[in-house]
């Protein structure tokens, strides 16, 4: 009887962290994407500065929490998210609008992909 | 992480109900929630290791998943034999006196000739020998002769052999196993003494000693030595 309620309770431990993971995913995520939203629209207003200035907060908290995210997600995926930011980061210097608005666009993206891949949906479970 | 977790839960009943609807005769030694878990483990374990890609947690979560779900179904087939039936299936009576149950051997798909070779396996090779011949849920054949054909025991013939009991290992490739010799109620003076009766000058020069609990000694010497 111990040995069962020992193995339901991971099993619960397991599903609950599985949740848990989403939820931080979803927050790190959400957060990362409006705020990099945010900086291009500084920039289409022609603040560079402030939207520099914003990608890299950004920048610092994915770093933050990139060890955890390392552990949890598929490398290529974190790794995608890390290029991502030095080409915007790039861009923004150059100050090019089309280049620099395709390039967070897909940072955006790769960014969201990060808790859609973990999310609880039909499609990622088959 | 979560997908992983209910990707195995899925994965890992459907393969039981897969190893279930193949039949006892696939299984082989291990019940079928064993043998999933022995097929599976292993490559989950081999895809983190090669893949520096793939978190570690990948392969752990499954694994744990894998490890906890087995302990709860052999903990639950222990208390309901309903669910022992279900996951195990029931053994099924193949020979009943001397004659094939033609219906069970399709039943569990297993040809005459199948079910022969496992009687020679077993020293039977006339069927009309057989009592019982039984497929059991390990994928095993057991076979039961009628009372006439079964050896004679000591018993049914008014012997009483002695009882040698287990043998200990005193030396092993020359060296002295002390605890086995406590538990025989012997120390280091009578294997010396035992040794030199033997012509043994030393422990060294021996590569297996054993002594049973009626005391008999069995003594190889390691090759080479005089």
């Amino acid at each position: 009887m111990r040995r069962l309620s020992i193995s339901v309770a991971i099993l619960l431990l397991l599903f609950g962290a599985g949740l848990w993971n989403i939820s931080l995913l979803e927050g790190i995520s959400g957060r990362l994407a409006s705020q990099l939203e945010h900086a291009e629209a500084l920039a289409e207003t022609g603040d560079w500065d402030r939207a520099e200035e914003l990608t890299l907060a950004a920048k610092d908290e994915w770093e933050a929490a990139a060890s955890y995210l390392y552990v949890v997600l598929r490398h290529d995926y974190t790794d995608e998210v890390n290029t991502g930011f030095y080409e915007v980061l790039e861009l923004l210097q150059w100050q090019e609008t089309p280049e620099y608005a395709a390039a967070n666009g897909e940072l955006v993206a790769q960014v969201q992909h990060l808790s859609e891949a973990e999310r609880l949906t039909w499609r990622n479970l088959m | 992480m979560i997908i992983a977790f209910i990707r195995t839960v899925v994965l890992y009943l459907l393969i039981i109900a897969g190893i279930r609807v193949m039949g006892k005769k696939q299984v082989g030694e291990l019940e079928p929630t064993e043998l999933v878990l022995a097929m599976l483990i292993s490559d989950l374990a081999a895809v983190p290791m090669q893949d520096f890609g793939i978190p570690l947690l990948f392969g752990v979560v499954p694994i744990i998943t894998l490890l906890c779900l087995t302990m709860i179904l052999s903990v639950l087939t222990v208390k309901s034999r309903r669910l022992r039936l279900l996951l195990c299936g029931r053994p099924s009576i193949l020979v009943e006196k001397g004659k094939l149950l033609q219906r069970e051997l399709t039943r569990n798909r297993m040809t005459p000739e199948e079910l022969l070779e496992e009687l020679r396996l077993q020293g039977v090779t006339d069927l009309s020998l057989v009592r019982y011949a039984i497929l059991e849920t390990s994928g095993r054949v057991s076979v039961l002769l009628y009372a006439d054909q079964q050896p004679a025991t000591a018993r049914q013939l008014s012997l009483a052999p002695e009882e040698p009991g287990l043998p200990l290992t005193v030396i092993e490739d020359g060296h002295v196993r002390r605890e086995n010799l406590r538990r025989r109620g012997l120390n280091l003076a009578w294997l010396e003494k035992e040794l030199s009766r033997q012509g043994v000058p030393s422990a060294k020069e021996v590569y297996l000693m054993t002594v049973d609990e009626n005391m008999g000694v069995y003594l190889a010497r390691k090759e080479g030595a005089q």
